[in-house]
This record gives C-alpha cells, structure tokens and sequence, in this order.
C-alpha cells in the first residue's frame, strides 16, 4: 500500500516536472520533421488520420438522421454554428456493419463535412521516418505509420472526400436522369 | 390294583378281610343268641306268665265258686268275704292278664273269660241273693242247676281255652327259639368254614405274591447294589476330581479376590478423576460462557465493520462519479488540445508556439486520463475488495453465528459432561462398594470353598464306606432272596 501511494506520489512529482518544464525550457525546434496523426480505431481496427487534414475534433455530439440515397450519411450535425452532414467513416472505408459512431473529425475541405467514427486513442507526433507510403492497393489509405501498436493505416481523407463527392453527383445525376 | 399294594398293605388286607369276618361271626353270632335269648325270655316272661295268672284265675274262680257254695250251705260271713276276695283276686288278675295280652287271640279268648266271669258273677250274687232272703232249697238248687252251674261252666270252658291256647302258645314259642338256635349255629358253622377257606386262600396267595415281589425287589436291590457299588468308585474318583478342582478354585479365587480389591482401589481413583472432571468441566462451562460473551462482541464488531465497509463502497461509487467528470474534462480537455494544435497546424509558422503549448496541454490532459484510468482501477479494486470483504465479512459473521452455537452446543456438552462425569462418580463409588462386597463375599466364597473341599474329603471317605455298605447290602440280598426264593438261589448257583 505504501509502495503505491510512493508510487503515485512520484507520478504526481513527475507531472508537476514536466508541467513546470514546459513553461522553463524554450519552445522547442522541431529538429526533425514531424508529422501529427490521430490515433482512432474503426469496427476495432487501428487508424490513422493526418491533423493537417483535420479542421476539428468532436465528441457526443447528436446527429440527426436524414433520408438520404448515400447510405454512408449518417445525418447532419451542428458544428462550430453550422450545420454540417456526418458520414460513417467505416462505410466508407468499406466495412459492411454500421458501427457506433461516438467520434467526428471536420474535414478540413471547401465544403464543411464531418467523419464518424468509433474511438479516438490519441495523438501521435510522429517523424516522417516513420511513414511508410503504401499507395496503390487501397486509394483511401495513403501510406501507413509505425506506432507502439504495429503498423497503422493512415486514411488520406482527401480520397474520401472526392468519394463522397463522386457518391453524391452520381446520386444527383441520376435523380436528374429519373 | 392289588398288584400296586406294598407288602404291608396286602397283609393288612388279609388280615382286615379275616377280621371282617370275625365280625360277621361274631355279629351273626350275638343277633342269634339275642333271638334265642328273646325267644326264651318271651316264653318265660309272656307265655308263661300268662299261663301262670290263666291258671291263677282257674283256682280264684274255683275259689269264688267255693265260696258261694259255702255260703249257701253255711250261711257265713266268711264266705262272703272269701267270695270278695277271691273276686277281687279275679280283677287283679285280670288286669295283669290285659296287660300282658297283645295278641288279637289273646285279646278275644280274655274278653270271653271276663264275660263268662262277670255272668258268672251275676249269677251268684243273685244265689247269695236269694240265699239271704232264705229261699227254699228247691229254689236254689234249681236255680243253681239252671243258671250257677251253666255259668261256672262257661267260665271254666273260657279259662280252659285260655289256657289251652297259652299252652299252645308257649310250645310254639319254645320250638320257635329252638330252631332260631339251630339255624344260628348252623349259619355260624358255615360262615366259619368260609373264613377258614377264605384265610387259606389269602395266605397261599400272599405268600406267593409276596415272594415273588420281594424276590424281584431283592433282585433289583441285587442290581442296585451293583450300581451303587460302581457309583461308589465313580463318587470316589469324582471327589478326587473335586478336590483338585477345588484347590485350582481356591487358587483361583484368591486371585479374584486381590482383583477385587485393585478394582476397588481404581474406582476410587477413577471416582478422584471423576470430580476433579467436573470441577474442569464447569471452569470450562465457564470458559465457554466468557467465550461466548466475545463472539458476541465479535459479532458486534463484524456488524460494525459490515456497516463500515458498506459505507466505503458508497464512498467509492461517489468517487467513480467525480470521477467520471474528472475524467470527462481530461477527455474535453484533450479534444480542446487537439483542436487547438488544428488550429494551431493551420495558422502556418505563426502557430508552432501555441501548437507547442496545446500539445503540452494535450499531454497533460493524456496523463489527467492515465491517471483517472488509474484511480478508475484503483477504485474498482476498492470496491471489489470491500465487496469481497463485505461477503467475507458476512461469511465471517455466520461462521461466528455458527461458533456461537457451537459454543452453545459445547457449553450444553459441557453441562452434559457435568452431569455424566456426575452419574460417573455415582457409579464409581457404587462400584468400589459394591467390589467391597464382593470382596467380602469373595472371602465368604474362599470359607465355603475350603468347607466344600473339607466335604469333598468327607465323600471321598464316605464313598468307601458307600462302597462297602453296597457290599454288604448285596450279601443281604443274597441272604434274603434265598429266604423268598431258595430255587432262585439254586437255579442262579447253578
């Protein structure tokens, strides 16, 4: 018991450190070149999203249903004060079940659109050492990175966005057509 | 029947039977004299007598008649007086003779006399009458001839037949007794013969009875002489036996007798063990009851600490939930962090400081979630081990329920031993007394056992003189059989 509470009271030490280092050393230069990924996990399995592609990061937030002829619209919701459509990011990423969407990212795009998906693990500050470019076999998965957990996708949501751009003008034209 | 009589009694019986007959000789013999002598007495007493007083009134009527001849002749007062007292001698007899009278004929021939007598009587008071008046002698002859004599005539015809009749009377009488005499003596002569007989029978058979009897009883007295003779040397061997037997119980019992005393001595000490028990046995009721007083207090204690730990798991419920804000504003916080490095991203180079500051924030609220998922754990530890302790706990305070009535049940047993080590001690002096008696009675059995082996020497002594005595018992049988049956004697010598 008292083995932990030294414990804990290290960790408190140690954060207290590091809070207070941050403010004491100089804003550090980034002497590699780094790149910020969102750790998520999609149906379970690992992802990556690029936050130089994200516009913001959400959570819980209600989605209202809309009738729809893309399947992968989720409904829309209100962000930042406008009313933004949410697509299920594992739909589109081509997993069948429609899992539980907790998570949205706003893409950061000309137009605002929002991607649900499951669970967000974190940020990952990783060096471009670290990416490995695989494009070819999967168009939305540009590369992937080499975190603690193993190799994980990253998702190249500028891919899925002219998806879901294609998606709805195939769906408009052929309401036009009918 | 007969054939089951002892000896004794078949010569009672004979002689009874000769004596039955002696009395019927004898009582036949009486009533014959008794008849003979009453034959004879009545002849004497009645038969002669009355003939006696016919007789006596024969001569007083002669008398009377003379009287009144005489008085007719003379004319005397005397023979008036004569008449008188000859008549007077005539009723006299009379009444002796109706006294004596009893037969029918008797009767009849005397009232035939009295008539007669009374006529008669008539008559000459009416001669004497006439005589005193001095009537002629004509007239009194005639009367005399016509009336007197007539009736004297009558009066004598009577007596006669009255004494005819007596006299008849009294050979019949006299032959009656003779022959009741005879017919006596005769039966007598026969009854005698008949006993004589009867007794000759009797003693031919009781002499053959009696001799086959008592030989066959001597013959079997020969046998059981025999036996007795073989039972003596069996009685003589057996009370050898006896003696050697009663020395190994003597031994036997002397050894009995110090186990008694050694069981006497260990119920004593067993009864020492059986109170010292007791008083252990209430101490430890008393033990059980201060124990029983502690889980009590225990239980108390558990309850508390039940209450307590329950307490501590609400608590705990209470610390998940701020918690969960807690962690719920690492969470905001973190997405703030990563908005602001977004944001931060899109301002260019102008934003790599604040995005250094959000990712430094971004850390922390990573470590503030590290942490409240830490306590998270640490908490559902917590509550985990006060459920467990919680059910332990309740475990723990059945299981003092359960020792308590077990303490309960102990201290029943303890009472329960009380009471048995109790019964125990009862049942331990009863057995050291009654081992004393049974010592005492042991010693008595050693007496008697030293008696019995004193009398074992007897009989073995007394059996030789059994033996002896079984001897001379078949020499006496011997001497005996040859006085019933020599031929016996004879056939067996031979």
């Amino acid at each position: 018991m008292s083995g932990n509470q030294a414990q804990l009271t290290g960790r408190a030490e140690a954060l207290r450190e590091a809070f207070d280092r941050s403010f004491a050393q100089p804003p550090a230069l980034e002497a590699v070149r780094t790149e910020n990924l969102l750790a998520i996990r999609v149906v379970g399995n690992p992802y990556a999203l690029r936050v130089a592609e994200i516009a913001g990061l959400f959570a819980d937030k209600a989605v209202v249903p809309v009738p729809s002829a893309v399947p992968e619209l989720l409904g829309v919701s209100g962000l930042r004060g406008a009313i933004v459509p949410v697509y299920d990011l594992a739909a589109l990423l081509g997993y069948p079940a429609r899992a539980e969407a907790r998570w949205m990212v706003l893409a950061r795009s000309r137009e605002a659109l929002a991607l649900a998906f499951g669970m967000f693990e974190g940020q990952l500050v990783v060096s471009l050492q670290d990416a490995i470019s695989t494009a070819g076999e999967r168009p939305r998965e540009r590369g992937a990175v080499r975190a603690a957990g193993g190799l994980r996708p990253i998702v190249h949501l500028p891919t899925v966005l002219d998806d879901i751009h294609k998606r709805v003008e195939a769906t408009r034209s052929n309401r036009k057509e009918a | 029947m007969i054939n089951n009589w002892t000896f004794g009694q078949r010569v009672a019986g004979g002689y009874a039977v000769m004596i039955g007959f002696a009395i019927i000789v004898s009582v036949i013999a009486v009533y014959a004299l008794r008849a003979v002598v009453e034959s004879k007495d009545r002849v004497i007493t009645h038969d002669a007598q009355v003939l006696i007083e016919a007789e006596r009134l024969q001569a007083a009527s002669e008398a009377a008649s003379s009287a009144v001849r005489g008085y007719l002749i003379a004319r005397e007062q005397r023979s008036l007086d004569s008449l008188r007292t000859a008549r007077s001698e005539l009723t006299t007899i009379f009444g002796r003779l109706q006294s004596l009278a009893d037969a029918d004929e008797e009767r009849r021939l005397l009232s035939a006399v009295e008539r007669a007598s009374e006529t008669h009587r008539q008559v000459t008071d009416e001669i004497i009458m006439l005589g005193r008046t001095d009537a002629r002698a004509e007239v009194i002859e005639r009367v005399f001839e016509d009336k007197v004599f007539p009736a004297r005539d009558r009066f004598r015809d009577s007596i006669s037949s009255l004494v005819t009749h007596e006299q008849r009377q009294l050979e019949q009488e006299k032959q009656a007794a003779t022959d009741a005499a005879r017919n006596a003596i005769v039966l007598l002569a026969i009854i005698t013969l008949v006993a004589v007989l009867f007794a000759i029978v009797v003693a031919v058979a009781l002499s053959r009875s009696l001799g086959r009897q008592i030989g066959t009883a001597v013959g079997q007295v020969q046998s059981s002489s025999a036996e007795l003779q073989s039972a003596a040397n069996q009685q003589a061997t057996g009370a050898k036996e006896q003696a050697t037997a009663m020395n190994e119980i003597t031994t036997t019992i002397s050894e009995l007798l110090a186990t008694s005393r050694q069981i006497a001595e260990s119920a004593q000490r067993v009864a020492g063990v059986a109170e010292q028990t007791v008083g252990a046995a209430r101490t430890g009721d008393l033990t059980v009851q201060k124990a029983n007083d502690a889980i009590g207090a225990i239980r108390r204690q558990v309850d508390l600490i039940v209450s307590h730990m329950l307490e501590l798991g609400k608590k705990s419920q209470q610390i998940g939930a701020v918690l969960d804000i807690v962690s719920e504003l690492a969470e905001q916080t973190n997405i703030l962090a990563i908005n602001a490095t977004i944001e931060a991203a899109g301002a260019g180079d102008s934003g790599k400081r604040f995005a250094v500051v959000a990712d430094e924030i971004r850390k922390l609220a990573d470590r503030v979630a590290g942490s409240t998922k830490e306590i998270r754990g640490l908490i559902d530890d917590v509550r985990g081990a006060v459920n467990t302790t919680v059910m332990q706990t309740e475990t723990g305070s059945k299981a003092v329920d359960a020792g308590g009535r077990q303490f309960v049940e102990v201290a029943a047993s303890f009472k329960q031993i009380v009471a048995l080590v109790s019964t125990t001690t009862e049942a331990a002096r009863e057995i050291e007394l009654s081992t004393k008696q049974q010592s005492t009675a042991v010693e008595q059995v050693n007496v008697a056992i030293a008696n019995v082996a004193q009398a074992t020497k007897e009989t073995e002594a007394s059996s030789g003189q059994t033996l002896q005595t079984a001897s001379q018992l078949a020499t006496l049988s011997r001497e005996l059989l040859r006085l019933v049956q020599p031929q016996a004697i004879v056939h067996s010598a031979h």
